[in-house]
């Protein structure tokens, strides 16, 4: 081999080598910002950061979209994306600020609290991170992240055994990277209480009279236990609403609304032995009816094989996002009924009509 | 005139004491759970769109069955939330509800045993409550779902209690007319 032909072949081990430095080091806490195109409702953006000043700037930092009236009434929080993976919620979350007008009271919307999570795949591969959708303005892509912020933005290794600040333990220290075990947050803790800290100072400050955390669990249905080849019961939690216990009754009032219009809900309320969950932490510290809602998605049944996320024949985005608009809409009724305070929201599409025309034509 | 005053204000008088008696009426219906889940509370909202005042507490104190109660009702799900967002232990609440039912049955109340949750909320604890509660029942009311393994058909034919199955919890306002209405408290 030539001199000339060994420069060249080191040359090119060396931009090789390069690229793949740069590729691996992009393909981890990768800077994302969630694609949400913002509707007429949209009186004002700001960030979660305007709570938390540290998350400024980093992956961490989520756009937070105001829907104000102008006129008095109540004021509701919708979190979407707490965890990027459960996907009817990020996108019941998106299509309320792409769609919804508010006429009396407040909407605030964070369609994806989890960015970070949002920015790497889901870690069980079993769903691609990105999901083709053919929205009003054509192709689009919707998000499909990690249960858990990314490691790499958490800036520190995983603990033996997650510790809440109350002293509560879980086993698994991943935990200690998912939002909805780090509530009420630390102003000073790691990145991700810093963001469920974010959301307790927005409750705060914007006097939020009552907050809605979308998620999404495993389906009810039965499957074959590889482990043992027993059958086995499905997810116990799909299809519910979580209330803090001072939230029960409007919780319980809710769900027969929705019976009413043929969405089957079972209600429940927070465990106080189990720390950190936004419905049981948001409402015990603070004046906010605080609760959380379950949808059944096929992409989280550890038995799958190759699981359709977007259109599942028994479970699909459609189904779950209709009932997760309809839980916003029907929550919102109730607590004017009971308080006085009203939240009027205008051109949010209904479950009939998300069945009839799809996702996509709600997305702009 | 003088008179005129004087009659005024015993009519508002009057009207002051009308009013406080119907703000402060105590309710012929007292209304509790056995296991601590939160379907007490959905029969409550129930009743309380059919206009039915209830006294509620989901952990009542036994000694809050008063003279004033015709009716108890009871309804079953068992939930370790629950049971642990009020403090007790499943053997505290079995105790609770026994001395609840005690209490009901010297003071001749009718008994509603109700069970609203369905499939999902049958099981061990569940079952421990539904086992110490249904035998004292004038009346079982359950929503569909709860009767797979044909518990409540047993039931109504081994104890010859009245059993109603219900559609959806939306429809349970029905057989709660019916059976409250032939109990004379609605």
């Amino acid at each position: 081999m030539s001199v000339l032909k060994m420069k060249t072949l080191t040359r090119k081990l060396v931009v090789a080598f390069v690229m793949l430095l740069l590729v691996s080091s992009k393909s981890h806490a990768a800077f994302f910002r969630p694609d949400v195109r913002p509707g007429y409702g949209v009186t004002s953006q700001g960030w979660l950061s305007d709570y938390c000043e540290s998350l400024r700037g980093t992956n961490l930092d989520t756009p937070v979209f105001f829907l104000d009236s102008g006129k008095s009434g109540a004021s509701a929080l919708v979190l979407g994306g707490t965890h990027p993976r459960e996907l009817a919620g990020v996108t019941s979350a998106t299509m309320l600020v792409e769609n919804c007008e508010v006429k009396v009271g407040r909407l605030v919307v964070i369609p994806c609290l989890n960015v970070s999570g949002m920015s790497i795949p889901d870690q069980n591969g079993k769903v691609p991170h990105f999901l083709p959708i053919e929205s009003r303005s054509g192709l689009r892509y919707l998000p499909y992240g990690d249960r858990y912020v990314d490691i790499q933005d958490q800036g520190q290794p995983d603990p033996e055994k997650f510790q809440h600040f109350s002293g509560y333990e879980i086993d698994d220290g991943a935990e200690s990277r998912n939002i909805n075990r780090n509530y009420p947050g630390k102003k000073d803790g790691t990145p991700t209480a810093q963001v469920a800290f974010g959301v307790m100072e927005l409750i705060r400050k914007e006097k939020i009279n009552f907050s809605i955390d979308l998620h999404e669990s495993g389906t009810p249905d039965y499957f074959i236990d590889r482990k043992n080849g027993e059958v086995s019961p499905g997810s116990r939690l799909a299809y519910m609403l979580v209330c803090n216990p001072k939230a029960l009754e409007i919780g319980a009032e809710t769900v027969l609304a929705l019976e009413e219009k043929g969405i089957s809900l079972k209600v429940d309320q927070s465990n106080p032995e189990f720390r950190g969950l936004s419905h049981l932490e948001i409402g015990n510290a603070t004046d906010c009816l605080s609760f959380l809602s379950e949808t059944p998605n096929p992409g989280q049944d550890t038995w799958r094989e190759a699981p359709d996320v977007l259109f599942d024949h028994d479970y699909p985005l459609k189904m779950r996002v209709g009932i997760c608009v309809e839980v916003v809409k029907s929550l919102a009724d109730i607590y004017g009924e009971t308080t006085g305070k009203k939240l009027v929201m205008e051109n949010v599409p209904s479950y009939e009509e998300l069945q009839e025309k799809d996702v996509g034509a709600f997305l702009n | 005139m003088y008179k005129n005053k004087i009659f005024r204000l015993i009519l508002s008088f009057l009207f002051a004491i009308l009013f406080c008696h119907a703000a402060f009426a105590a309710s012929n219906i007292a209304l509790t759970s056995a296991g601590q889940s939160p379907d007490a509370m959905m029969v409550k909202v129930v009743l309380k769109k059919m206009d039915v005042e209830v006294d509620f507490d989901s952990a009542m104190d036994p000694a809050a069955i008063k003279d004033n109660h015709k009716v108890l009702i009871v309804v079953v799900g068992g939930s370790s939330k629950g049971l642990g967002a009020a403090g007790i232990d499943q053997d505290q609440e079995k105790a609770r509800i026994e001395e609840i039912l005690k209490i009901a049955n010297e003071k001749g109340l009718k008994i509603l045993v109700m069970h609203v949750g369905g499939a999902s909320r049958r099981g061990t604890l569940s079952d421990l409550f539904l086992d110490t509660v249904v035998p004292h029942a004038d009346y079982v009311i359950y929503v569909k779902g709860a009767n797979e393994d044909g518990y409540f058909t047993k039931v109504s034919e081994e104890k010859k209690i009245p059993v109603e199955e219900s559609e959806t919890i939306r429809a349970l306002d029905e057989h709660l007319k019916k059976v409250l209405g032939e109990w004379g408290v609605i």
